[in-house]
């Protein structure tokens, strides 16, 4: 099968997810009307996806603007953070599953229960330690939690909402340095900038884990075979066996751990975007189940679902590239 | 490493009047199971009709608790079941996983999660809020009392600071409520959704996996189109579609939504696993000697993918706990009482003191979780050296 053609099914398949995907938010968007429509349900259904396909979603109540105004804003902002995240969770996991493999038994054994333990310590945790160091030093940074003080009685608020209406903005008082528990804020965030790096980071470190399994199970692996043994016996270093190791895990660390890796993934988006006050995608999805909004609960989870079937559908094609049989004739 | 030394070859008995006999024998398991169901079923309808508000005295039964339940039944009968009855395999098993202390230890660990989650919450009672007993730091700690107002100290003071006592291990919260608690009432919330939403997604993707494994051909190509499709979109997302527009945000709606969308990898290692035993030695006697399809898959496919369904298993469950965590922490998922996500609010708000000079409140959560995280995963390392093709079931 030669490479354009694996990508064509592969974007065939890409396509019908989306449609799936449209398909299934059509159901709801169906199911939870509350004023009659006339239209056949085919008809419907129709105008729906071509709605989508041109990014009409309707009009968000809560936010007084179009649902694909709001879309075009977070978007680029959650992907401002997710792309260096994927970027830095291979590196971490697969340079980290290299080191335990050509490590002393020790070593491989410290380093698959750090990886563990990683795994466990929740990233609300990770991030709000790290804000909260943050804030003693740096403006940008507000308190990760969402809450607001009445004189002593301080009552929390679930992320970007405060009594069921959306809020992105400071209020009176301040936030960061000047007030310890002010209500966060979402303006260093609106424009892109280096800051992104670090919910990157702190998104990364929950996620590697996986990564860092296969790679460590593929290296011993390859460590195992004939070919590191020859590699050996001619003088090869380390470093040169690995480089073997990793080319042969690229596929399988490729085709299994993406999708094991997009659950999780969208998880801890939405906790670092809360943590940090991202204003991103996942953002607007909490103030649409808060504000009950459901055209803006529709647009957000749909782009949702599209990114994931966009990224996927780039897996595939980076998977086609490097497997060997694609490509051959 | 996993290891290189050869075992030695072992002799299996065969039960063959169990395997030759022409009518399907009917047995004690098979009519354990059904009882079992019945009753649960004959339990449910009496409570759903009869008396709604309570089952016995006053205890009432919520829908995630008889999921749970049933789950729980299905488990006993394809997990417990055949290692109480295989008592060869099972010795040889525990055998291999006693020469790993990791291994030991972690099943300890995990055994003892399980009985308090099951028994801990009415056994020691529910975290209530009591002033008179704010902020005790946990046994063996002691902690600054200066910046505490109005504070009473049950252990001892020394020196400004208060000492914990045995009565709150854990220590406890701003309003007095016992950390301790918190955390086996959160290890109960993680095994009713662990063992729900596991034996749920067991079920659907040892069928779509060993199908599409064993059959080929169009079967697979469209179950594997399925399952593709499916993994592009994060069960996350239709999680919170579902309890925000259908059900309620509810764990009955977690662990029903995981358990039949977040099945996909399993699916896949369990076919490619089936592919790897469909034209094995064993497989083709059988078939030639005229078992059927089911039967193959039933007695021989299936369980040999045992380790590969427990280890998918080891990995999945501990992300599912810190899911429901993550999504109890932003306040996307209730339970009845506290839930540790909410604890962790808690535990990291600024109110009244920084979280440093209360840390046992996040800390003993932070601990549960990675401890829970480490055990599963360790588990599932040392299940999977122990099984990896080693024993398999002819």
């Amino acid at each position: 099968m030669s490479l354009v053609k694996y990508t064509a099914r592969r974007g065939a398949l890409a396509a019908v997810a989306a449609l799936v995907a449209i398909s299934l938010t059509f159901l709801v968007v169906a199911t939870n009307r509350f004023y009659p429509v006339d239209t056949p349900l085919t008809q419907q259904y129709a105008d729906y996806v071509l709605g989508v396909l041109r990014l009409e979603f309707g009009y968000s109540d809560s936010l007084r603007r179009p649902v694909s105004d709001v879309l075009v804003a977070s978007v680029p902002r959650t992907l401002a953070y997710v792309v260096p995240a994927i970027l830095f969770t291979y590196t971490l996991g697969i340079l980290g599953g290299l080191a335990a493999a050509y490590g002393t038994n020790r070593r491989d054994t410290a380093a698959r229960l750090f990886a563990y333990v990683m795994l466990g310590v929740p990233t609300m945790v990770v991030g709000s330690l790290l804000v909260y160091e943050l804030m003693k030093h740096t403006w940008w940074a507000s308190h990760p939690q969402w809450c607001t003080a009445d004189g002593f009685v301080q009552k929390c608020w679930p992320p970007f909402t405060q009594q069921n209406v959306p809020f992105l903005g400071a209020t009176e008082g301040g936030w960061g340095l000047r007030t310890a528990t002010g209500w966060p804020n979402t303006e260093p965030w609106r424009t892109i900038n280096h800051r992104y790096l670090l919910p990157a980071a702190v998104l990364s470190v929950g996620l590697a884990t996986g990564l860092f399994r296969q790679a460590r199970r593929a290296a011993l692996e390859h460590r195992a075979s004939s070919v590191s043994k020859m590699l050996a016996a001619k003088g090869a270093s380390d470093t040169l066996d690995a480089r073997h190791a990793l080319r042969n895990a690229a596929l399988p660390l490729l085709s299994v751990s993406f999708a094991e890796l997009m659950s999780v993934f969208t998880i801890w988006a939405f906790v670092v975007e809360a943590i940090f006050h991202v204003p991103g995608i996942t953002a607007f999805v909490q103030i649409a189940v808060r504000t009950r909004d459901l055209p803006l609960l529709v647009g957000t989870t749909v782009v949702l679902a599209l990114l994931g079937v966009a990224l996927s559908f780039l897996q595939d094609v980076l998977y086609g590239y490097l497997d060997p049989e694609v490509g051959e004739s | 490493m996993p290891s290189t030394g050869a075992d030695a070859p072992r002799f299996t008995t065969v039960d063959w009047a169990d395997e030759a006999s022409g009518l399907p024998r009917v047995q004690v398991r098979t009519v354990g199971f059904v009882v079992a169901l019945l009753a649960l079923a004959a339990l449910f309808a009496y409570d759903y009709s009869v008396s709604p508000n309570s089952l016995v005295w006053s205890w009432d039964l919520t829908r995630m608790d008889w999921l749970s339940l049933l789950a729980g039944v299905v488990g006993v009968r394809y997990g417990v079941v055949p290692l109480v009855v295989d008592r060869d395999r099972t010795t040889r098993y525990v055998a291999a996983l006693g020469r790993q202390p990791a291994a030991v230890l972690s099943f300890a660990y995990l055994f003892a999660f399980a009985v308090l989650g099951i028994l801990g919450p009415e056994t020691f009672g529910y975290a209530t809020a009591d002033f008179t007993r704010e902020l005790q730091p946990p046994v063996y700690t002691s902690v600054n009392a200066d910046p505490f107002v109005n504070y009473a100290c049950i252990g001892d003071m020394v020196n400004e600071r208060c000492h914990g006592t045995w009565k709150y291990p854990l220590g406890t919260t701003r309003v007095g409520e016992d950390v301790a608690k918190f955390v086996v009432y959160g290890m109960h919330i993680a095994l009713k959704l662990a063992l729900s939403a596991g034996i749920l997604m067991v079920l659907v993707a040892t069928a779509v996996g060993t199908a599409a494994g064993y059959f080929g051909g169009w079967i697979d190509d469209v179950l594997m189109w399925y399952v593709d499709i499916q993994q592009t979109i994060p069960a996350v997302v239709v999680y919170i579609i579902v309890a925000y527009t259908f059900l309620d945000d509810g764990l009955f709606t977690l662990a029903l939504v995981f358990g039949l969308f977040d099945w996909g990898g399993i699916a896949r290692l369990l076919r490619s696993e089936t592919l790897k035993r469909r034209s094995s030695g064993y497989v083709r006697a059988a078939r030639s000697a005229g078992a059927s399809h089911l039967h193959v898959l039933r007695k021989h496919v299936v369980p040999n993918a045992a380790d590969t369904i427990v280890t998918a298993l080891t990995r999945q469950i501990p992300v599912l706990i810190l899911i429901q965590v993550a999504l109890s922490y932003l306040q996307l998922n209730t339970v009845n009482l506290r839930s540790l996500g909410e604890v962790l609010t808690r535990g990291l708000s600024t109110n009244p003191v920084p979280w440093f000079q209360r840390w046992w409140v996040m800390g003993s959560v932070v601990v549960f979780l990675v401890v829970t995280v480490v055990a599963f995963n360790l588990l599932g390392d040392a299940i999977g050296d122990v099984l990896d093709g080693q024993t398999e079931v002819r």
